[in-house]
């Protein structure tokens, strides 16, 4: 895998991305018409998906992955900003473009259990894709769910069956052919392996692999897994706290990551070899809560290069090497 | 005889089922394995392969409806599975203590972390004062900032890092000499993660317990423990110390579970994944629990379950063709010569 394809066409732009969670406030608050305290999910991120690309998202829990992930698509409405696709203004259309336009970015989720209907049928669950965005005729969708049952390597005869009758495994293949069913342009896997054990793992990683190779789809992939991530992108963007810190071609980050949150992640991640164990805690404390967020850079805290500079002024995204953009001041010295 | 010194605990041909109307559960059939005193031992493998109810087994804190078939626990030469209610509790938390993965259900949420301490003190003898210095001790020791104030509070005013450390003070409140961590670091991000392995390891020094540690999680297996047991449908499949599993591997099942792992260098090599799912514990094939996944498999896997053997000084493999795997590689490469100068 190479890093070439960082230069093709722009799918998807999200341009300073807002989104903010407002706390819920006291009765006395509210009377006293306190404004509410802001958890601010993803602050000002921008960033460009290429067509076909791979593109690998990690963070740890909270630092709203997720939620850049699903205001990306408008599951959720952005509080400013922009997401064009294909140069189209996302957060501009109406409910019945937008319904339209879905067809073309489609989700995978991290539990299958609970984002498949139990009560609906294998080929309900998949026709209800067609029927929906009204693109065949019930017998023509039939047949092509079971194109794509075959497709993501779910036996034809499972047909009739319920999504409590499968192994999460199989449920994910489920989770994985209703995303493809519209062929979309783009598929946000959302920790689509996180669930599932090892060795039912890579059956999944390689599936969606030969499904991205098979069909031209670009996928954002969202995970905590460093290993995963590695395995299945082509380039990474690591997220702290609400922001993008570090986003460059995947090697690059593994092995000559500059932001030193990222090479914390990386070394937390524990090695395969029992011969060399870290005896140091590599870093300090927990993040820092989303809704006070500190001054100045917000790694700072648990940063071990703080400079005075981290404390009073943000850094921004800027480009060190081609490719690779890094916020973080402590590279200007 | 064995030296009752060396082995804390000995387990021999545990065999746990569970009854339910029409059918039978076979969650653990036939485990044994002895941990050594002051190491950490690896019950490794994939959810519903018993490693957990093994662990719960030793406290015998298993559901109404599992029945233990067959077998020995053996506590410093004592045997466990006949002493009653009375004689178990004990045993619990003083002599054997438990932390599970998720904090928020295993502690009780309308109890002070306080009151979650000092329960533990209650079969001991001491002073009220001495057992609130006690508690403040273990909180400080598992590296709460300002314990005094934290031990009033409840379990949801702690991060969930925090809250894993809480739990760990708890179960080490009354000094057990085992502990038994059910994947403690699996809810947990990397980062604190880290941090927990490295308490755990550093307290396992300093208190000078063993442990038994269940995970699904290679990398967490090899910065921890010492010996491993790899496990699949209830049976031992592997067992030996971690180094020996991670870099030659004999068992097709440690095999493929090493090759769905993507790899630290080299990213590109395909992932060899295992093919189909685990068995049905209902219904257990005849044979090896393995065979419809095992690439190495023939005939005679389908018809009797293999042994445990020992193919090398401790390293035992529940396969009639390990010798199949001879070139079988594993995560990581190391050149030591066994016995016979062969290189490994």
């Amino acid at each position: 895998m190479n890093a070439s394809c960082a230069e093709g066409n722009v799918l998807l732009r999200t341009k300073n991305l807002y989104k903010v969670f407002p706390q819920p406030r006291t009765i006395f608050a509210q009377i006293g018409r306190v404004p509410p305290k802001l958890l601010k999910a993803v602050d000002h991120v921008s960033l460009d998906i290429y067509q076909g690309e791979n593109l690998g998202l990690v963070g740890e829990s909270g630092c709203g992955k997720s939620t850049l992930a699903r205001t990306m698509i408008r599951l959720y409405d952005c509080d400013g900003g922009n997401v064009y696709f294909e140069g189209k203004d996302i957060m501009a259309l109406s409910a019945k473009e937008l319904r339209k336009e879905r067809k073309n970015f489609q989700m995978i989720f991290q539990d299958p259990c609970s984002s498949l209907n139990p009560r609906m049928s294998v080929m309900e669950i998949l026709k209800e894709v067609y029927l929906y965005h009204g693109i065949c005729s019930k017998a023509e969708a039939e047949n092509r769910c079971l194109e794509l049952m075959e497709m993501t390597g779910l036996n034809r005869n499972f047909a009739n069956r319920f999504p409590g009758e499968f192994s999460g495994g199989q449920r994910q293949r489920l989770g994985i052919a209703r995303a493809l069913a519209l062929r979309p342009k783009l598929v946000i896997a959302d920790e689509p392996v996180s669930a599932l054990d090892v060795s039912i793992q890579a059956q999944i990683l390689n599936l969606l692999l030969e499904l991205q190779k098979k069909t031209g789809i670009t996928l954002l992939f969202i995970s905590h897994d460093l290993r995963v991530v590695r395995y299945v992108s082509q380039r990474v963007a690591v997220m702290y706290l609400g922001r993008v810190v570090e986003l460059a071609p995947t090697e690059e980050v593994y092995k000559h990551s500059l932001h030193p949150y990222t090479g914390i992640l990386l070394k937390a991640n524990p090695g395969l070899d029992p011969r060399s164990r870290n005896p140091q805690a590599i870093i300090k404390g927990d993040p820092p809560s989303p809704i006070d967020l500190p001054n100045g850079c917000r790694f700072h805290p648990r940063c071990p290069y703080g400079m005075p500079a981290c404390r009073e002024k943000e850094p921004q995204l800027e480009e060190a090497s081609p490719g690779h953009y890094v916020a973080c001041h402590c590279l200007k010295r | 005889m064995e030296q009752p010194q060396e082995y804390i605990l000995e387990i021999e041909d545990l065999h746990l089922y569970f009854e339910k109307k029409t059918s039978t559960v076979k969650a653990v059939n036939g485990i044994s394995f002895r941990l050594k005193r002051g190491e950490t031992f690896g019950l490794l493998g994939e959810s519903g392969c018993g490693k957990t109810m093994t662990c719960k087994t030793i406290l015998k804190l298993i559901p109404e409806n599992g029945k233990i078939k067959k077998g020995s626990i053996r506590y410093n030469g004592q045997e466990i599975l006949n002493l009653s209610n009375r004689e178990m509790r004990k045993i619990r938390g003083k002599e054997i203590g438990m932390i599970f993965q998720e904090p928020m259900t295993a502690l009780n949420p309308v109890l002070k972390i306080r009151e979650q301490i000092l329960e533990q003190f209650i079969e001991t003898k001491m002073s009220k004062e001495e057992k609130e210095t006690k508690a403040i001790e273990m909180l400080r020791l598992v590296g709460i900032p300002s314990p005094e104030t934290r031990l009033n509070d409840y379990i949801h005013q702690y991060s969930g890092g925090m809250r894993q450390r809480a739990m760990i003070a708890i179960a080490l409140a009354a000094g057990p000499k085992i502990l038994l961590a059910d994947e403690p670091t699996t809810a947990l991000d990397v980062t604190i993660q880290a941090q927990i392995i490295q308490l755990i390891n550093s307290l396992k020094e300093t208190l000078a317990m063993s442990i038994i540690l269940i995970t699904h999680d290679l990398g967490v297996v090899s910065q921890m423990c010492d010996n491993v047991a790899v496990m699949y449908a209830g049976y031992v499949m592997e067992m030996s110390d971690t180094l020996t599993v991670f870099s030659t591997p004999r068992h097709p099942y440690t095999e493929g579970l090493m090759h769905s792992l993507p790899r630290d260098e080299n990213g590109d090599e395909a992932l060899e994944p295992i093919q189909g799912a685990p068995p049905d514990l209902e219904n257990l094939p005849k044979g090896c629990p393995f065979a419809e996944r095992c690439k190495y498999e023939e005939k005679k896997c389908r018809e009797e379950v293999p042994g445990l053997v020992q193919i090398a000084p401790g390293h035992w493999v529940r396969c009639y063709y390990w010798q199949k795997l001879d070139q079988a590689k594993g995560l990581i490469e190391v050149n030591r010569p066994r016995e016979g100068g062969r290189p490994v």
